[in-house]
């Protein structure tokens, strides 16, 4: 794999982690596939690429990835499935799912994958590296909790949000969130009783200017707050503002 | 009820159906009618029959040549062959002074008080003659006023109009109100001469009394029936409203239900087993709706279909973009911009395959058909992909002697079998054989073109013909040179030719695709 790796051409300063990560790129279009592992080589990443679940599967199944990017609609074996077989192995490997059709982000968190985030086709590279960057940070953080002091979290009554670790709690129970709805989420909580509007919401989310729908944007606000009703049944924080878009109240 | 309402309630199927049904049960009225003039003409007859026994007691009298004793004896005579105590015809012999001379009454005294029969009392009459008293009361009202037959009957001296005028020779007639002030007494009187002398006059009358009970009990009956038909008919009208009104209510409700206030097809109507005619409405209307829906998804889902397929071309672009303007060294550039190129190219062969799509539907209908030999075209289109195939694939023909024609446009039929036959090409293993057999049947012409690649999964067989399919798991070729559309059109053409296009797999491996065309 270390062959695979090539050094940035314009020699951005990116200090390789000690462990190098192997990313595995799964996408049947073969443009995105290379271009993805391009970028992602580019930034100090081992990548292995795959065109569909089934090869991926063979391979990945004896060595892991240290992170995944799945499409969801791949012949012999999609994206849902390849994903249901990697947590089945490991619990804490962040995966990613590009989706191209808007009833798969529906399918995606309703099957409640444990996808970790998920970037709708087309998408921004650039999108795409910085999940990468977040995931790889939750990751290190999940698994050397005592070794890294984090900053104080950010509080609002119940919810604390961790912004190193990309992470949630409600009344000091974690609450298992996707980068998009962290970010969302963040937006919201840091101007309680303020309304934002679903293109706010949008730029929040998806920093780097992707095109979304504002149904995605109900979709996502819809999920945060299925996850914090699971985790308090008395939850009512996020507001929609009809018309407008939604707000934190405490 | 306001106009509309009003104009709404009357335009309403039921209360037509009520209408046609009232018009029938009021034929009977127009009997009534007609009775009216039927009672006058018995009337007349009465009249007559009275001036006759007038005539013969006249006669009589005069023969007898005594008028007193004999005529009071005549009149027993007559009396006695009628052999009848309620006679209804009293006759009277008057004196020149008019005092009676002889009476029936005296000989078997005054029949009994005849009282109005239990048909005119009858509720049911006195209600229908007050409906219809508008239009017999005109016809009364013109006749001269009636004397009082009251004060005529007891008076000691009978010198009425009629008596007078038969003692002075002529006859004459009078039409009295009978005492019981209900009916009409006729009242007739004939001069009795003796040479030239009149010697008294024979009075005749009776009262109309028991035609018209006759006339009545007739009405009654009538009027009986008509309001038993007037039930019947509001029977009636309800039993073809609740048929024929109700379904068609259920039918508009259902309607109404169907589109949601934004005007959007939601549901579709449920049909109905009815075997009659809105039955076959409803049957109608449900295909109508269920092809209606159909359509309305087929271009929701298409719209999604396509802008999934953009996207992953877009989204090559997009990323390749991101990567060119990062990247410096050339021989990177360049490879960026060929998958830029690469798929563009893509995204302008799906944009072409998307137009086809959408025109062949339209198009099949207005094209002119000619008769094609498929065997012609076959050979035509096999020879150019041999020349352009021959280091990979052979390609086999089994034809039959005479051509075999279908009805179809050339271009589109070329279209159905490139399309299947590149299809087959691509999915054969190199030094592959394609197999093309035609065959003639009774009806149809029928083309099967097999290869001997790796088949398609039982779990594809129904889905080779969607949009966009495409399985090619282990295709040499980018994803990107195929969009998915080849065989949507093949089976679009084909299904408007009203053939069929079946895919198979074949028992030593490869697919068939076996295309009936109809002669």
């Amino acid at each position: 794999m270390a062959g695979l790796w090539r050094r940035s051409i314009r020699g951005v300063s990116w200090h390789p982690a000690p462990v190098r990560q192997t990313i595995a790129v799964v996408d049947d279009e073969e443009t995105i596939r290379e271009t993805v592992a391009f970028a992602l080589r580019r930034d100090g990443y081992d990548v292995v690429t795959f065109a569909d679940g089934a090869a991926a599967w063979d391979v990945v199944k004896d060595r892991l990835p240290s992170l995944a990017i799945l499409d969801i609609t791949m012949p012999r074996m999609d994206g849902l499935e390849l994903c249901r077989r990697l947590r089945a192995r490991s619990e804490t490997l962040p995966i990613i799912f590009l989706t191209s059709r808007d009833e798969e982000i529906d399918r995606v968190l309703g099957l409640e994958m444990g996808a970790d985030d998920y970037l709708c086709k087309p998408f921004s590279m650039r999108e795409l590296a910085a999940r990468v960057k977040v995931l790889f940070r939750r990751l290190s953080f999940i698994e050397n909790p005592t070794t890294q002091q984090a900053e104080a979290p950010l509080r609002c009554g119940p919810l604390a949000l961790d912004l190193q670790r990309y992470m949630a709690t409600w009344n000091d129970a974690r609450v298992d969130l996707t980068v998009t709805e962290f970010m969302m989420l963040h937006a919201l909580v840091r101007h309680p009783g303020h309304v934002k509007s679903r293109k706010q919401l949008t730029k929040e989310g998806y920093p780097n200017d992707t095109y979304v729908s504002d149904r995605t944007i109900d979709t996502h606000i819809k999920r945060l707050r299925r996850k914090f009703e699971d985790a308090d049944p008395t939850f009512v924080a996020i507001e929609t503002v009809y018309g407008v878009g939604y707000r934190w109240i405490t | 009820m306001t106009p509309p309402r009003l104009r709404r309630f009357i335009s309403r199927i039921f209360f037509r159906l009520m209408a046609f049904n009232m018009l029938l049960v009021f034929l009977p009225v127009a009997g009534i009618l007609y009775l009216g003039s039927y009672e006058q003409r018995l009337l007349g007859l009465q009249r007559r029959a009275l001036q006759e026994e007038a005539r013969l007691l006249a006669a009589a009298v005069a023969s007898a040549q005594v008028p007193g004793r004999s005529a009071q004896e005549i009149l027993l005579e007559r009396h006695r062959l009628r052999g009848d105590a309620n006679d209804p015809v009293r006759l009277r012999v008057i004196s020149p002074l008019g005092h009676i001379v002889a009476d029936t009454h005296t000989l078997s005294g005054a029949p009994p008080v005849q009282r109005a029969s239990r048909a005119k009392r009858n509720i049911l009459y006195r209600a229908g003659a007050a409906l219809l008293r508008p239009f017999f009361g005109s016809a009364r009202t013109l006749e001269r006023p009636l004397d009082e037959g009251d004060y005529y009957e007891r008076s000691e001296r009978l010198l009425g109009a009629e008596v007078r005028s038969a003692l002075q020779g002529e006859p004459g007639a009078v039409e009295r109100i009978s005492p019981d002030r209900r009916s009409v007494t006729v009242y007739v009187a004939e001069p009795i001469r003796v040479g030239d002398n009149v010697i008294g006059a024979a009075l005749a009358s009776q009262s109309t009394f028991p035609i018209l009970q006759d006339l009545y009990t007739v009405r009654l009956g009538i009027l009986r029936i008509f309001v038993i038909s007037v039930i019947v008919a509001i029977i009636i009208s309800l039993l073809v409203a609740t048929t024929i009104v109700r379904p068609l209510q259920r039918l508009r409700l259902e309607a109404g239900a169907i589109l949601d206030r934004r005007g959007r097809l939601r549901g579709r109507f449920r049909g109905s087993k009815k075997h009659d005619e809105i039955g076959d409405l409803s049957r109608a209307l449900e295909r109508l709706t269920r092809r209606l829906d159909e359509h309305v998804r087929f271009i929701e889902s298409f719209a999604a279909d396509v802008s999934h397929e953009f996207k992953n071309p877009l989204a090559s672009i997009r990323t390749a973009t991101e990567m060119l303007a990062e990247v410096d060294e050339p021989e990177q550039r360049r490879r960026f911009l060929r998958m830029v190129e690469l798929e563009i190219a893509r995204m302008e062969s799906l944009l072409a395959g998307v137009r086809e799509i959408t025109l062949i539907d339209a198009q099949l209908t207005t094209e002119q058909r000619t008769p094609v030999d498929v065997r012609a075209l076959l050979e035509r289109i096999v020879d150019g992909f041999r020349m352009r195939e021959r280091a990979t694939v052979s390609i086999v023909l089994g034809f039959p002697e005479e051509p075999c024609e279908v009805r179809a446009s050339e271009d589109r039929l070329i279209q159905v079998l490139v399309n299947v036959l590149e299809n087959a090409i691509s999915f054969s293993p190199p030094g592959g054989v394609v197999t093309i057999e035609l065959k003639r049947q009774a009806s149809s012409i029928v083309t099967t073109i097999a290869d001997q690649g790796n088949g398609i999964p039982e779990a594809n067989l129904e889905r080779v013909f969607d949009r966009f399919f495409t399985h090619r798991p282990d295709a040499t070729r980018p994803r990107a040179s195929h969009t998915g559309l080849g065989l949507a059109i093949v089976k679009t053409i084909v299904d408007g030719y009203g053939g069929s296009i079946t895919p198979s797999n074949n028992e030593g491996g490869g697919a068939t695709f076996e295309i009936r065309l109809p002669v």
